[in-house]
């Protein structure tokens, strides 16, 4: 009986947890999303020192997010997105529209996994 | 690299705390369900063990989901029989009555070499000594002997004997284990008086002492050499 209640409290606090951390990954990661359009809109209007200025506040934005995220997503998920900010801070120094466009596209679509990976749908189950 | 020994000391702890929460049965003899959560048990916890990648949530939140499916089933188990029939299966009788029950063997997928293996492993040679052979939800053989083939016990010959206890140890590696002496309503001066009878000047001399089940003092020495009762 003692066995089931502490196989039950902590069964019942994990889930809490898991929602918790499921609801700041969201939250974190919707926040990067408004950031990756609005660096699309500065590149597109290839306003270069707007988009560069907004690349490194994303970069300091990515490593507060990617320290909680790091407990709970597989490592590799944000060894892309890392690699990818790095390339986009180059991209827009140089003022690569086509690079830059390209790689703010993949960040928003591993922004994008990321959320994906969380949601309780029939194909992530399968 | 130090991230996977500390990773690998957590999940080790994790892990021993999950199988001690899961019983002594999880260690020995397994029924089919609680196989099965061993097996993934051990899966899930080496995968973060070796890929640093892999976060640990990634382990802890399938093993304490296991911990609480197998612990709920258990109880389930505990209240419903029908639970218990469909979980853990019910035993099969392999012979009845002294005749091997052929649909039953087939049904249970075990040859006549299998249950003969299991036979002899048990000590019975010949089929004509048993009775009953009965094919356990854990996988085990029990078997009941014909009568005429069984031990003799020593009710059966009438001899008079005294109930055994459990041997306690009073001395571990030169320490009194007090617990042990209190158990027994003993004191120190009584263990003393027995090390002065055997002729011990000191307890940190003794390697191992222990009260047997007879009630006799037993003890070795720390050289390893002499031995007493």
């Amino acid at each position: 009986m003692k066995n089931l209640l502490i196989a039950s409290s902590l069964f019942t606090v994990m889930i809490i947890g898991i929602f918790l951390s499921v609801n700041v990954i969201n939250h974190n990661c919707s926040n990067l999303q408004k950031l990756n359009s609005s660096l699309e809109i500065y590149i597109i209007n290839e306003n270069y020192q707007g988009a560069y200025d907004l690349s490194l506040d994303y970069k300091t934005e990515w490593e507060k997010t990617s320290k909680f995220l790091t407990l709970n997503i597989h490592h590799e998920d944000i060894d892309h997105l890392d690699s990818e900010i790095l390339k986009l801070t180059q991209y827009i120094k140089l003022k690569d529209r086509s690079e830059g466009l390209a790689t703010v596209y993949v960040m928003k679509y591993l922004v994008n996994h990321i959320m994906s990976h969380e949601k309780v749908s029939i194909a992530n189950i399968f | 690299m130090l991230i996977l020994v500390i990773r690998t000391f957590f999940l080790y702890f994790a892990v021993i705390f999950i199988m001690r929460m899961m019983g002594k049965k999880q260690i020995g003899e397994l029924e089919p369900f609680e196989l099965v959560i061993a097996l993934m048990i051990s899966d899930l916890a080496t995968f973060p063990m070796e890929d640093i990648r892999i976060p640990i949530s990634h382990a802890l939140i399938p093993i304490i989901t296991l911990l609480f499916l197998q612990v709920g089933t258990s109880y389930i188990e505990l209240k419903s029989e029908k639970a218990r029939r469909i979980l853990t299966g019910t035993p099969s009788i392999l012979i009845k009555d002294g005749k091997i029950d052929i649909e039953e063997l087939r049904y249970q997928r075990f040859n006549i070499n299998d249950l003969l293996e299991e036979l002899r492993l048990k000590g019975y040679f010949n089929l004509s000594d048993i009775q009953y052979a009965i094919l356990e939800t854990s996988g085990e053989l029990s078997i009941l002997p014909k009568t005429g083939q069984s031990n003799a016990t020593k009710d059966d010959l009438n001899i008079e004997i005294t109930q055994e206890s459990l041997p306690v140890p009073l001395i571990m590696d030169g320490y009194i284990n007090y617990k042990n002496l209190k158990l027994l309503e003993k004191d120190e001066t009584w263990l003393y008086h027995i090390l002065k009878k055997n002729k011990i000047s000191t307890v940190k001399e003794v390697f191992v002492g222990m009260l047997d089940s007879k009630n006799k003092f037993y003890y070795q020495l720390k050289e390893g050499k002499d031995k007493k009762r």
